[in-house]
C-alpha cells in the first residue's frame, strides 16, 4: 500500500476535491436539510478531531518536552491554526439546529420535563455563545503558541521555550474544559435525555488518537525529504507508534468503562442510548469498531518492528485513521437513522468537502514556517545525536 | 604452574580500557568466527549485542504467551463458575454475561503476562546462579565500575588458547587471562 503522499500533489488534489464535496453538500442542503445536517455534523467532527487533537498534543509537548515532539511540532501547529476555519465550517450546524437538536423544538420543551430542567443550559442562545467562546479559547491558544514557537525557533532562546510552557499549563486546563462542554453541546445533546460524565474525556482521547494516526502518515511523508530526512530516526516513529498504541488502548478502555457502568446500572434513562445502537445493523457497526479501531491496530502495533519502520506504521495508521469515521457515524447516526446501513451520498460529500478544504489548508499552512523548529530543545537533541547517545 | 587440562578451563577473558575498544574487539572476534562469546561492561555499549551476534531475547514471546494464557484462563474460569458449576441468575442477566467478565479477563491477562516476564527472565538468565567461572578473572569486579571485558569460552568449537590470546591482544586488550572453572584451577 502506498502511504507516502507528496505534499504538492496533496495540495493540487485536495482543493478541487474539497470544492466538489462542498458544492455537493450545498446542493444537498437545498434538497434535504435533515440529511444534510447529520452528514455535515459527522464530516465536520471527523476533521475537527485533527485540529482539536493537535492543539492538545502541542500543549502536552510544550509541558513535557519529550523527544517525540519537535519533529511533529510544525504539523501540529499547522493543524491547530485551522481552528477559525473549523469555527466557520460549524455555521451550517447552527443553521440546522432545529433538524439536529430535539431540545430546540417548542413542542418538546412544552411537554418534556427533563428538557425543561436542562433548558437553562440547553438553549439556542447559550449554544451559540458557548460555541463562540470555545473557539475563541482554542484559536487564541493555537495562534499564541504558533507565534511564540516560531520566535523560539528563530532565536534559540530558552526563555521563549519557557514562555511556551507558561501558556500551555493553564492553556491545557482551558482547552480541556472547553472540549468537554463542546462535546456535551454538539454531540451528547443529540439525545437530550442521555448523559455520561466520561463523554468529554472520550471526545478528547478520540481527537488525540485521530491526530496521532494522521501524523504517522504525515511524518512518513515528510521524512522522505530534507530537512526531516536527516533528523528523523526510527526512534521518533517508535514514539509516534507508541502514542497511537497507548491511545488506542485508552480510547477502548474509556468507551468500555462508559458501557460497563451503564450496563451494570441497567437503568432505562441511560441504557436506551446503547439499545439504539443494538439494533438495525448498529451492532454490526460496533463490532466493526471493535475489530478495526481496537483489535487490529492493537495487535499490529504490539510489535516493535511495526512501529520503528515508518512505512509499516503509516500503512497501519492510514486505514485506521479512515476507519475512525465509524466512531463518528456511531455517535451521531443512531439518533436519526433506524438502519445503520443507510450510508447517504451526502455523508461522503461532507466528509470529502470538509476534508479536502482542511487538508489543502493544512498542507499550505505547513509552508508558513521552517519544518524543523530550531528551538533549544531541538539543538539539545541534535547535540546528543552527534555525540552518539 | 599447575598442569591444566581442557575440561577445567572456562575460557579466555580479556580486559579493555573502554567501550569503543571493546566494541571493536567484539567485531573482530565475530569476524574470526567465534560464537561462544560474551561481553561485560558497566555501561550499555551501543551496538555491542549486534556485534557479538546475540539473538534477540525470547522474553517478549513468553510474555505474549503468558498474556494469551491469562486471557483465556480468566475467561474460562468465569465461564466455568458462572455457567457450568454454579449457574445463578443475577439481576435478570444471562448466565454468560460477557461484559462483566471483561475486567477480570483484563486483570488475568496482565497478571500472567507479568509473571511470565519476571519468571521468564529468571529462567532465561539461568538465575539464581551464585557461582560463575568468569568471576575468577583478575580484577573482574571492575566490570561494575570501569572495566570492559570480553570472553571466549573453551566450549567454542574454534577454541585454541594461544590463537585466542593473540587475537585479543591484537585487538587492544590490556590484560588477557585464561580462566579456570574453579578458583584454583588455572595458572
Amino acid at each position: 500500500m502506498e502511504t507516502h503522499v507528496d505534499l504538492k500533489k496533496l495540495r493540487t488534489l485536495a482543493l478541487p476535491l474539497g470544492v466538489l464535496g462542498l458544492a455537493a453538500s450545498a446542493f444537498g442542503f437545498t434538497q434535504d436539510r435533515e440529511t444534510f445536517a447529520v452528514s455535515w455534523l459527522m464530516g465536520w467532527t471527523f476533521w475537527f478531531y485533527l485540529s482539536l487533537g493537535s492543539l492538545g498534543w502541542l500543549m502536552i509537548y510544550h509541558l513535557t518536552s519529550g523527544r517525540w515532539g519537535f519533529v511533529i511540532q510544525r504539523p501540529l501547529e499547522a493543524a491547530s491554526r485551522l481552528m477559525p476555519v473549523m469555527f466557520l465550517l460549524f455555521i451550517p450546524v447552527i443553521l440546522c439546529m432545529h433538524e439536529l437538536y430535539e431540545w430546540t423544538h417548542e413542542e418538546v420543551l412544552a411537554t418534556d420535563k427533563l428538557v425543561q430542567h436542562k433548558a437553562s443550559y440547553l438553549n439556542e442562545q447559550g449554544f451559540i455563545i458557548r460555541w463562540a467562546i470555545y473557539f475563541v479559547v482554542w484559536s487564541f491558544l493555537a495562534f499564541a503558541l504558533s507565534r511564540l514557537s516560531r520566535k523560539a525557533g528563530a532565536e534559540n532562546n530558552p526563555d521563549t521555550v519557557k514562555r511556551l510552557r507558561v501558556i500551555s499549563a493553564p492553556g491545557l486546563v482551558a482547552f480541556a474544559l472547553a472540549a468537554t462542554f463542546a462535546s456535551f453541546d454538539w454531540l451528547m445533546s443529540l439525545e437530550p435525555h442521555w448523559f455520561s460524565s466520561i463523554y468529554g474525556a472520550v471526545f478528547m482521547v478520540a481527537s488525540g488518537l485521530s491526530t496521532m494516526l494522521f501524523l504517522a502518515v504525515v511524518m512518513h511523508t515528510l521524512a522522505q525529504r530534507e530537512p526531516l530526512k536527516s533528523v528523523i530516526t526510527p526512534q521518533q516513529f517508535h514514539d509516534i507508534g507508541n502514542w497511537c498504541f497507548a491511545f488506542t488502548i485508552l480510547w477502548t478502555y474509556m468507551n468500555f468503562s462508559q458501557f460497563i457502568i451503564i450496563w451494570s446500572g441497567n437503568l432505562y434513562e441511560e441504557t436506551f442510548w446503547y439499545l439504539h445502537r443494538a439494533k438495525g445493523g448498529w451492532v454490526e457497526v460496533s463490532i466493526l469498531m471493535a475489530i478495526f479501531l481496537f483489535a487490529a491496530p492493537f495487535i499490529l502495533m504490539l510489535f516493535r518492528a511495526n512501529k520503528r519502520n515508518s512505512k509499516i506504521l503509516a500503512a497501519i495508521a492510514l486505514p485506521v485513521f479512515i476507519f475512525r469515521f465509524l466512531e463518528v457515524y456511531w455517535l451521531v447516526g443512531p439518533t436519526f437513522r433506524e438502519q445503520a446501513a443507510v450510508f447517504h451520498w451526502m455523508d461522503a460529500a461532507a466528509l470529502v468537502g470538509i476534508g479536502g478544504l482542511w487538508l489543502w489548508l493544512f498542507a499550505t499552512g505547513l509552508k508558513n514556517a521552517p519544518l524543523l523548529s530550531g528551538d533549544a530543545r531541538f539543538t539539545e537533541f541534535a547535540k546528543g545525536k552527534a555525540s552518539g547517545h | 604452574m599447575k598442569e591444566t587440562n581442557n575440561n577445567s578451563i572456562y575460557g579466555v577473558v580479556a580486559e579493555f580500557p573502554d567501550g569503543e575498544s571493546l566494541l571493536a574487539a567484539a567485531h573482530r572476534v565475530r569476524e574470526a568466527g567465534y560464537t561462544a562469546t560474551d561481553a561485560f561492561s558497566p555501561i550499555p555499549v551501543h551496538g555491542l549485542t549486534e556485534a557479538l551476534g546475540i539473538k534477540p531475547s525470547k522474553l517478549a514471546g513468553l510474555v505474549l504467551l503468558g498474556g494469551i494464557a491469562g486471557a483465556f484462563g480468566g475467561l474460562g474460569l468465569q465461564y466455568a463458575v458462572s455457567v457450568e458449576f454454579y449457574p445463578h441468575i443475577v439481576s435478570g442477566r444471562p448466565l454468560f454475561s460477557w461484559p462483566s467478565f471483561v475486567p477480570v479477563i483484563f486483570e488475568a491477562t496482565v497478571l500472567i503476562a507479568a509473571f511470565a516476564a519476571v519468571f521468564g527472565m529468571f529462567i532465561l538468565n539461568r538465575l539464581p546462579e551464585p557461582y560463575h567461572p568468569v568471576f575468577n578473572t583478575p580484577n573482574f569486579q571492575k566490570a561494575s565500575t570501569d572495566g570492559f571485558f570480553l570472553s571466549i569460552e573453551a566450549r567454542d568449537p574454534k577454541y585454541d588458547a594461544s590463537a585466542v590470546r593473540a587475537l585479543l591482544e591484537k585487538a587492544g586488550a590490556v590484560a588477557v587471562t585464561e580462566v579456570g572453572k574453579h578458583p584454583d584451577d588455572p595458572e
